[in-house]
């Protein structure tokens, strides 16, 4: 990952977006303050984050939560429901046990894990994929974070389940004002749910933008081969497609990034390479 | 198009410590001489038992149970001695399995497997096998100079075409491919299924097409059948039942699809878990998650019927002497 980028403000929600071996679940690493050899400068409310004592970050990460692709490696196969949701609570010393178990019930309901007399003292064991994760998510809610990281959290979940996931997520974004950090390979998935997507390319941030420009218009190689995948792959189109424009971007926080330059408002793409095609990609992955 | 595959009253169980579960509940189904059929489901529908049960590698505690038919080319292959299904597996009916990377052998160059395909059904000499396998390789769109090339030195998309090659090698009359693209990056995933549709056209392919994912399917088969709890609850031609979906999971299933394109509608998505085939209900097995039901969906099992030429659908609000 080199000289990447970005910037998320209260209550957006920005996609990151990238094949396996792109560079985004490091990028979330970083964020998180889990990779040592970051260098730059991750500000996080106002404070840095890269450098800071493993004591500092823990009080840091308070206010910052991580939900997991997998949620049958991400809960702890030994603790009950209620548990795992108030464990994060008791690790910083939030609350006396009534106030947690209240924050507990509450985050499960938020959820929908109900009837929660049905879930709160099971094990993971006992719940499907879709359950699994409502925990996960119930877990990074419950402290009421000021961003929270998602890592391709839908990838695993069956097709009709994968909405209610995002819908909880964007309603917890509604009424809470967090911000999230939402890491996905799916472009379709990220324009239901995403205010801007950075779409990120052999370890750099290749573009970035409102998400329904990035769609509409995309102007790097990577984003238009991304996209015509996209395309190739969704359901056949009766009615014939219907392109927004992009003068229907909405404006958005600002973001300088490095190596990117503003082509719309609010849009930056690298522009060098905008009209070059991809002939030896970075990535770990060589297809063809 | 002629029938190539017919399965009747197809039911394969497991014993479990809880009790006996259905997990491919009586299946019909056909696939004509070059036809893709696509079969799509979620977690728990059957789709991988039904797969296992077709290529008749159900091992204890589940079994195939007896009565069902798998009629290809006309011989039930469901009547032949288990001692003879290595013998056809491969020749008669093809696997394209779902993890490339554990269904190739890490130590050997994939020209040699593909080739090893080929030995293993005495078709050839060592020599002749490595060249036709070396021709299918190209086939599929590996380039020369890979061929000699250790799985792990290619990418996914590389070892998926490998796969595939061997699944073709020896003319099979029918392909099984068991969720085909499924982990692999969405560009990937379109290379992939741009080949098996050229295979189709360049070769006639016959083909069954296992996936959780409803859009991929209906790109490239001719019909589909949606599965839920180990049953088919609709089938019907591919673009059909997509553009009009009957079954109320299959509308849901249509509802969910996020679209990169077209006005951005709100996703839709089930309440409730994945069916527990320990604890089917005694209605309708979606009933409990239907959006739709009725009251006598609560006791009536409905059956597939069919609502249209070439169109079935199991639901009551489809089925007018059901329901009175």
């Amino acid at each position: 990952m080199r000289g990447v980028s970005f910037g998320i403000a209260p209550g957006e929600i920005l996609g990151l977006i990238g094949e396996s071996g792109s560079g985004k679940t490091t990028v979330a690493r970083a964020v998180m303050g889990l990779v040592r050899s970051a260098t730059g400068s991750v500000r996080f409310e106002g404070r840095e984050m890269l450098g800071l004592s493993e004591q500092a970050l823990r009080k840091v990460r308070r206010r910052l939560h991580l939900v997991f692709q997998d949620p049958y490696d991400s809960l702890h196969p030994g603790m009950r429901v209620h548990e795992i949701v108030e464990e994060a609570m008791k690790i910083h010393g939030v609350g006396d046990r009534a106030g947690r178990e209240a924050a507990v019930l509450a985050a499960l309901k938020e959820v929908g894990l109900t009837p929660i007399s049905h879930f709160t003292g099971r094990y993971p064991h006992q719940l499907s994929g879709g359950q699994r994760q409502r925990v996960a998510v119930a877990r990074a809610m419950v402290l009421d974070p000021a961003l929270v990281l998602a890592d391709e959290p839908t990838s695993m979940l069956d097709p009709s389940l994968r909405s209610g996931i995002l819908q909880i997520l964007k309603r917890h974004r509604d009424t809470h004002g967090t911000g999230y950090l939402f890491i996905t390979h799916d472009l379709a998935l990220a324009r239901h749910l995403c205010d801007r997507v950075a779409v990120m390319f052999g370890g750099r941030l290749v573009e970035l933008g409102p998400t329904e420009a990035v769609v509409a218009n995309p102007l790097h190689p990577y984003t238009k081969m991304l996209l015509q995948a996209v395309e190739e792959l969704a359901p056949p189109s009766p009615s014939g497609a219907d392109y927004p424009t992009s003068d229907q971007a909405q404006e958005s926080y600002a973001t300088i990034a490095s190596g990117l330059q503003e082509v719309a408002p609010g849009h930056y793409v690298a522009c060098n390479e905008m009209n070059q095609p991809i002939l030896d990609r970075p990535t770990t992955e060589k297809e063809e | 198009m002629s029938t190539l595959l017919e399965v009747r009253g197809l039911n394969t169980v497991y014993r479990t410590t809880e009790g006996q579960i259905r997990a491919v509940d009586s299946v019909d189904l056909s696939v004509g001489r070059g036809e893709i059929l696509g079969i799509v489901g979620e977690s728990g529908s059957g789709k991988t038992t039904l797969v296992t049960s077709l290529m008749r590698l159900i091992k204890s505690p589940g079994r195939i149970l007896k009565g069902g038919e798998m009629l290809l080319d006309g011989e039930d292959l469901f009547r032949l001695p288990r001692s003879e299904m290595p013998a056809r597996r491969g020749r008669d009916l093809a696997l394209i399995p779902q993890s490339a990377m554990h269904a190739l052998n890490p130590v050997i160059p994939v020209d040699k497997q593909v080739a090893e395909a080929i030995t293993a059904h005495g078709k050839a000499g060592r020599k002749a096998a490595l060249r036709t396998a070396r021709e299918r390789l190209v086939e599929v769109g590996i380039p020369p100079e890979r061929h000699s090339a250790y799985p792990h030195e290619l990418s996914g998309g590389m070892r998926q075409r490998c796969v595939i090659a061997m699944a073709i090698v020896n003319e099979p009359k029918l392909v099984i491919a068991d969720e085909p693209v499924s982990g692999l990056d969405v560009v990937v995933q379109a290379r992939i299924l741009r080949l098996i549709s050229d295979l189709k056209e360049s070769r006639s392919l016959s083909m069954i097409l296992v996936s959780h994912d409803l859009p991929t399917v209906t790109r490239i088969c001719d019909r589909i059948a949606v599965m839920y709890a180990g049953r088919i609850i609709e089938t019907g031609e591919a673009r059909t039942v997509f553009e009009k979906p009957l079954h109320p999971y299959t509308r849901v299933l249509v509802e969910a699809i996020p679209r990169v394109r077209g006005p951005k509608q709100d996703l839709r998505s089930i309440p409730g878990d994945p069916p527990d085939l320990h604890r089917l209900p005694s209605g309708c097995n979606f009933e409990p998650r239907c959006p739709a039901a009725l009251t006598d969906c609560k006791t009536v099992d409905p059956s597939l019927e069919e609502v249209e030429p070439g169109r079935k659908v199991a639901c009551l609000l489809y089925h007018d002497d059901e329901r009175e």
